[in-house]
């Protein structure tokens, strides 16, 4: 029935969200599913700044003239027995068609199939009204989203986050997952552009907003936790492995404090590295290892 | 860019009508544009016109393509359109008396029987004490519950947690509301109360608190979630209670207080690995673990785990203490009993006992509750303490002298911080000796009072509270006595 393949076109499309349709092309659904299930448009036009309004308005209003142009223009040709429905109906009619031949004609991989036709039983939005007005209102609710797709199917295929992000009501009670608030950065200005490029403002703002304490790039090296960093600096470029920084901390010391046992390991192997030196805590780096 | 800092955003959608053009200046615009466009050649016109349609899908984005197709609207309506049938306080709604909602449904009107569910699922209580179900639900919610948006970290709510949380003192079977697929009777959503009185402002209701509500991420197009809110809401009215309390990291109809996230750090390192904590470019890493040390062992004497022959003690003080919020639960002793002593791996309660006196005169507790670290190549877990009831000795005496109301809580607040702060301090260095990363706590009761000084930062997640079925005048954060799990 012409009825049961437009429905099922139109799940087909609704489960299609994912594809990236022209405008053009989504406006032309819009209008015969618009024709089909309301028939022609009644509505005011919307503001033409109510741009999404304005442009689906205009779909259905065309839409509808040209299908009732054309059918009137077929009828005065062609009278048969059959044309005795109301010209709503025909117009519903011809939507339909003229739906799932956009459907069919775009190969959106819909195939009609007619044991899916959902029995009007199953789905609690198909149910009559009960009288009882709770289970109508959450029936009325649950409606508007019929899934057809069957549970263990979904539950069968991989899992795809919702594209847009949707308010999930699944999850409602649940606290949400808090982490510690970005902190807003300034934009620091690298005190060595500003020296080559900056104002001297900016010089003097890199300089005391930028506190690296004397460190070394092998100190922050250290910190970060790089071995291959690390190795780079001492091995190719022979960085002084026992820089101090303003704190009295060798490099060592930031490996061992930050808990970093690969690279503080490379470092202790070397011989020119002074595992004694204390820092201004008086504490070696050793000390600080957990 | 967690959750709920996020899902703030989501619930935005609700503002989306409010950036659209709206309002007198847009309309004079729209008519000027018209206006415009009339006086323009034809040709022109429909030009501009095919342009005006073009930005409009363009930036009309999901919501356009949603509606395409079947007319209807976006899906932040359909949250409206349940929320709104629900006996629930309007957003633009300003609560001046408190009191019900709806009246009390008398038993023989409420429905007797299940709501009907989707023909492919079916009812299925959940026997929490049954190990092998208590896993089923583990499993459910491990794999599918509250995730931050980014999806770095999932809760991970111990099977033991779960014991604990949904068997306090009067839990019902007929609240541990499970719904399995018919066909090979799969677990795939859950929703839970338990029942607490609850004091807010001035009156003690017997309430149930709501949690866990949870479906499988698959499944989520199903909407099972209102139907699970209806089914437990309709056995409740069957146990007589018609009056439910609820917290979620999103702005729903309408938080009766909202309450931010603080975070203090137990072992930043960590933190900082999983993307919890940001380091910032110019902060070491070392000099973030020196900020954050603490001392090995505890400073407050007399302190020590609660026992069994503190619970009278506690009751009382916890009731006395939460007397100075405008909503707090009000704790029996098998209440307390329950929810304050230790149990492994799940609730931690302490309490100072007078080493002169042996009164009790203090007592604190928290709670584990563990993320999963999605997808982290070098951790699979973080461990996260949340502060749960707390209280300490009031100057009560001095407190009664002052007349002013404002100046009370000024003195009252001055004269708890010290020994707040130094209990909470305590508490952070138990969470660390017991292999916490992480002690987390919301703006709620006191604890503003020591956040700062213990060196807790803002999170970005938000928790809102709200009461079914009951108005109530909005609470500020610090007037909040309720802690739920």
């Amino acid at each position: 029935m012409l009825k049961d393949r437009f429905n099922s076109a139109v799940a087909h499309m609704n489960s299609r969200k994912d594809l990236k349709l022209p405008n053009s092309t989504k406006l032309g659904l819009y209008a015969d599913y618009k024709l089909a299930t309301e028939g022609l448009c009644t509505q005011p036009r919307p503001s033409l700044l109510e741009f999404e309004k304005s442009a689906k308005w205009k779909a259905w209003k065309e839409t509808g003239d040209s299908y009732s142009q054309e059918l009137s223009s077929s009828a005065t040709t062609t009278t048969t027995s059959e044309e005795t429905d109301t010209a709503e109906f025909n117009i519903s009619t011809k939507a339909m068609v003229a739906y799932i031949q956009k459907v069919e004609e775009g190969q959106w991989g819909w195939v009609f199939d007619p044991s899916t036709i959902a029995d009007p039983s199953s789905t609690l939005a198909a149910v009559l009204p009960t009288g009882d007005s709770d289970l109508d209102e959450l029936q009325a609710y649950l409606g508007i989203d019929k899934d057809e797709i069957s549970a263990e199917e979904l539950l069968a295929r991989p899992y795809v986050p919702h594209e847009n992000t949707q308010f999930d009501p699944s999850t409602m009670t649940a606290a949400g997952i808090s982490t510690m608030a970005t902190p807003v950065e300034e934009e620091g200005e690298d005190a060595l552009e500003a020296a080559k490029t900056g104002s001297v403002e900016a010089l003097q703002k890199a300089l005391s907003a930028n506190p690296d304490l004397g460190m070394t790039m092998l100190h922050w090296a250290c910190d970060r936790g790089s071995s291959r960093k690390v190795k780079l600096l001492v091995e190719t470029y022979n960085v002084d492995v026992n820089a101090l920084d303003d704190e009295g901390s060798t490099p060592l010391h930031y490996a061992c404090l930050s808990g970093w046992p690969e690279v503080a390991t490379y470092l202790q192997s070397l011989p020119a590295v002074d595992q004694s030196i204390k820092d201004h805590s008086g504490m070696t780096a050793a000390e600080y290892l957990d | 860019m967690s959750g709920p800092g996020k899902n703030n955003n989501k619930n935005n959608k609700d503002g989306k009508e409010v950036s659209r053009p709206a309002g007198n200046k847009p309309a004079m615009t729209a008519q000027r544009f018209e206006q415009e466009l009339a006086n323009a050649p034809a040709d022109v016109q429909d030009k501009l016109r095919a342009l005006l349609q073009q930005m409009a899908l363009g930036a009309g984005g999901a919501a356009g393509a949603a509606a395409v197709g079947n007319g209807k609207e976006p899906k932040s309506m359909d949250e409206h359109k349940f929320w709104k049938t629900q006996p629930v306080v309007k957003h633009d709604e300003v609560v001046e008396v408190d009191g019900p909602i709806e009246d009390d449904v008398p038993l023989d009107q409420v429905r007797a029987t299940p709501y009907p569910l989707p023909k492919e699922f079916e009812w299925s209580l959940v026997d929490v004490e049954n190990d092998n179900e208590i896993k089923e639900l583990y499993e459910l919610l491990t794999l599918n519950y509250v995730e931050d948006d980014d999806a770095m970290f999932r809760f991970d709510y111990s099977a033991a947690f779960l014991k604990w949380a949904l068997l306090p003192p009067g839990w019902k079977k007929a609240w541990h509301i499970g719904v399995r697929v018919a066909s090979n009777k799969k677990l795939v959503a859950f929703i839970s109360g338990i029942p607490q009185d609850v004091r807010v402002h001035t009156t003690v209701k017997r309430m149930v608190e709501i949690n866990f509500l949870c479906v499988h991420k698959k499944l989520r197009s199903k909407r099972l979630a209102p139907v699970l809110i209806k089914e437990v809401t309709r056995r409740t009215h069957l146990e007589g209670i018609f009056q439910a309390v609820y917290t979620a990291g999103v702005v729903l109809p309408k938080p009766m207080a909202t309450c931010r996230y603080f975070h203090r750090s137990l072992n930043p390192k960590k933190l900082v690995e999983t993307g919890f904590s940001h380091l910032a470019r110019n902060m070491t890493m070392a000099r973030l673990i020196k900020l954050n040390k603490m001392n090995d062992h505890t400073s407050t004497p007399g302190l020590r785990a609660m026992e069994e022959k503190d619970v009278a003690a506690v009751a009382a003080l916890m009731n006395k203490y939460s007397a100075h919020f405008n909503v707090a639960p009000h704790f029996q002793e098998a209440d307390v009993r329950h929810w304050l002593i230790s149990r492994p791996g799940v609730v931690w309660g302490y309490v100072v006992e007078d080493p002169e006196s042996k009164e009790i005169t203090d007592f604190f507790s928290f709670y584990s509750l563990p993320s999963t670290v999605i997808n982290n190549p070098k951790h699979s877990t973080l461990n996260a303490a949340y502060s749960f009831y707390y209280a300490v000795q009031t100057p009560d005496e001095a407190l009664s002298k002052i007349e002013d109301g404002a100046e009370r809580e000024k003195a009252r607040a001055e004269g708890i911080k010290g020994r707040l702060t130094a209990l909470m301090q305590d508490a952070l260095i138990l969470a660390r000796q017991n292999d916490f990363d992480v002690f987390n706590a919301l703006n709620l009761m006191d604890n503003a009072l020591f956040t700062e000084d213990l060196r807790f930062g803002p999170g970005d997640g938000y928790l809102h509270f709200y009461l079914y079925n009951w108005r109530c005048r909005e609470i500020s954060s610090e007037k909040v006595g309720l802690v739920m799990l």
